[in-house]
């Protein structure tokens, strides 16, 4: 009931002009972005973030968020009309998507993509409201060590999603781990790993290396794709017919579930959900063999599914301070740039700020649905900016990006640097989520180890002497497994349907 | 083809072990600060060292993946994007003494022709547009106290 009251406040508060604008921009750069070609949600976090930082803690991260599920809508824009997924997550929507679109019904499939999302993104903010204020005052029990295990056992679960080698993922979450050590040390206050460059006892600015990894890194990738201009087909009517609702009902209802559940938890990405919701549509469908020539369920389902996991990921960052997928793990940055600590604490100490966050994203949600259906045309038209022009622009807001969170030029460099490492990261098939996932979680991971060592005057076996500790320790084990197992059958399936190994993440 | 990705595959395992070795003696200089063997500043890059050190040991003798390795571009794409990598650190360089508005200018015209392959007059207009825009969201909307350079602009 508390929640309800504290939901209400928070949608009060949203609902001020200037907050209400910020939702509202935050959701339409969010969708901009996530149209591009290319552009994911993850890349349009890490460009747009440093432009955020003029506003207050709580309007930039109502922003942060708005762009961030605006970009998982944009994303599916894209998959259905040109049959370019931004991300893998978007793989299913092209697989009866574009056939819709080849059909001359691409707007009812984008209408149908839109409907599922919205719903679906309601749904999880629903399981959100339930769900993270019991976690988080489940997880006021936890002390370092049962925090420790959880983020070790989170991110080895996390190294499977981007589904490359595992030796590979352990070795790039290290060197994240070592990006974040530079600097002064957390318990003596010595410089580390500073050579006594003076610059680098400031550490290097996480911002700065993201937006090198996925937005400089982007554009070279782009400039040997010579990306041109690709043909999309026309759109015609924008809103579904009474027929196209009915059979999308239980879809989207089916995936919703489906992708909110696994959403909580590390490991199951959206990739994993849309696909596995794909596939159970196929089965329960009376008709499998209009699957892949042009079925709409195949969109709403999987479409749904890709939302609700990523509402229901915000549970585990807002509760525990864990992320579950890449641009959650930017959004944690994005926290803590804003000096907040997402975990049970935020809950106690800034709970306004917390339920206004999570009442943006139901008016967010809304706003994404009343601005976007009208809007399909105009976002279509912009998928057909030239790379020439977008290229050039993206290299220069994320150089001044970079520049303007600590107004360092070291900085600038340290983008254009993890630029270049990124692309040859991609051509030589090292995974740079486990990077980013260690280098933002790199100082809590050590403070909670050293906080724990401290207790248990040096005794390792504090991890798994303690009851709470040691049952996440199995729960995770089992995570693991499970995560494991979807996996592989992920990859088996986005080989099977465009032929190539993807990122799954 | 095999060759270039077995050395690829050994250059990054033996990467892997330098860095992990960087990170052992760091550690090392740290211990004095620290209060025993796992406790302190050391603890954390000394057991991450050691774990790069015996992953790197591990791929040094485990096979590469076909995959892993994609061709490098090569030719006038391979030239244009060293070219694109050298006009951001001019522009980051030069950006403190020619100040914001003439390196942003310059840089957006030549990233264009570099990316794009824009006639100059073309190049220039969207150049002159974009910097206004970015000058306009970066210095008077953010406040980002950008260089302005020996030309105070």
């Amino acid at each position: 009931m508390d929640s309800i009251i504290y939901l209400l406040s928070g949608i009060a508060e949203v609902l001020t002009p200037f907050n209400l604008m910020i939702v509202i921009i935050g959701s339409l750069l969010g969708t901009l972005v996530g149209v591009l070609p290319g552009l994911g949600p993850t890349s349009a976090i890490a460009i747009l973030l440093p432009l955020t930082t003029i506003l207050d803690p709580s309007q930039g991260i109502i922003m942060m968020a708005g762009i961030y599920y605006g970009a998982m809508y944009g994303g599916s824009t894209t998959a259905i009309l040109m049959n370019i997924p931004g991300e893998s997550s978007s793989v299913p929507a092209t697989l009866d998507g574009y056939p819709l679109a080849k059909q001359g019904r691409g707007g009812a499939a984008l209408g149908i993509a839109a409907i599922g999302s919205f719903i679906a993104g309601i749904l999880g903010l629903i399981g959100l409201v339930l769900f993270a204020p019991i976690l988080a005052d489940q997880a006021l029990k936890f002390g370092p060590p049962e925090y420790f295990v959880l983020m070790l056992m989170a991110l080895l679960i996390l190294f499977n999603i981007s589904g490359y080698s595992f030796i590979k993922s352990l070795i790039m979450g290290a060197f994240g781990f070592l990006l974040s050590f530079v600097g002064i040390g957390l318990s003596s206050g010595v410089p580390r790993f500073e050579y006594g460059i003076t610059v680098l006892s400031g550490g290097i600015e996480m911002i700065s290396i993201i937006i090198g990894l996925f937005a400089v890194t982007e554009v070279l990738k782009g400039m040997e794709e010579n990306r041109k201009r690709i043909k999309q087909e026309k759109i015609k009517k924008v809103f579904p017919t009474r027929q196209d609702m009915k059979d999308s009902k239980l879809p989207i209802l089916r995936g919703s579930l489906l992708g909110f559940f696994l959403g909580i938890l590390p490991g199951f990405s959206a990739t994993i959900t849309s696909f596995l919701s794909y596939d159970m549509e196929k089965k329960v469908s009376k008709h499998p063999e209009k699957f892949g020539n042009g079925a709409i369920e195949g969109v709403a389902g999987p479409e749904s599914a890709n939302n609700a996991t990523s509402s229901g990921g915000f549970i585990p960052l807002l509760s525990l301070g864990i992320p579950s997928s890449p641009p959650l793990a930017v959004l944690l940055a994005a926290f803590m740039i804003y000096g907040l600590t997402p975990g049970p604490v935020l809950f106690e100490q800034h709970g306004e700020f917390v339920w206004t966050v999570i009442a943006s994203m139901f008016i967010g949600n809304i706003i994404l649905l009343v601005l976007n259906l009208p809007l399909v045309g105009l976002w279509a038209k912009l998928t057909e900016v030239p790379f020439g022009i977008l290229g050039p622009v993206i290299l220069m807001i994320s150089i001044l990006g970079a520049y303007s969170v600590r107004n360092s030029m070291f900085d600038c460099f340290v983008a254009i640097l993890f630029g270049v490492l990124g692309y040859l990261f991609h051509k030589f098939n090292w995974p740079i989520i486990p990077l980013i996932l260690c280098l933002v979680l790199g100082p809590k991971m050590e403070t909670s180890f050293i906080q724990s060592l401290e207790i248990s005057a040096g005794n390792l076996l504090i991890f798994v002497e303690r009851p709470i500790s040691l049952t996440l320790l199995i729960i995770s084990a089992a995570v693991l497994v499970v995560s494991l197992i979807l996996m592989k059958r992920t990859k088996k399936r986005i080989i099977q349907e465009t032929g190539e190994n993807q990122d799954l993440s | 083809m095999k060759l270039l990705l077995k050395c690829v595959h050994k250059s990054g395992a033996i990467v892997t072990i330098l860095i992990g070795m960087l990170s052992v003696v760091e550690a090392r200089k740290l211990y004095p600060y620290g209060m025993n063997l796992l406790t302190g500043d050391h603890a954390f890059p000394g057991l991450i060292g050691i774990l790069l050190i015996i992953a790197g040991v591990f791929l040094l003798f485990s096979k590469g993946n076909s995959n892993d390795n994609q061709p490098l571009p090569k030719g006038k794409v391979k030239y244009s994007m060293i070219f694109t990598i050298i006009v951001l650190l001019l522009y980051c360089y030069v950006m403190e003494y020619v100040g914001y508005l003439i390196s942003t200018f310059l840089a957006i015209i030549c990233l264009m022709q570099l990316i794009g392959k824009y006639r100059l007059v073309f190049s220039a207009f969207t150049a002159a547009l974009f910097t206004a825009g970015l000058y306009y969201l970066f210095i008077v909307l953010l406040k980002t106290p950008l260089p302005s350079g020996y030309f105070h602009f």
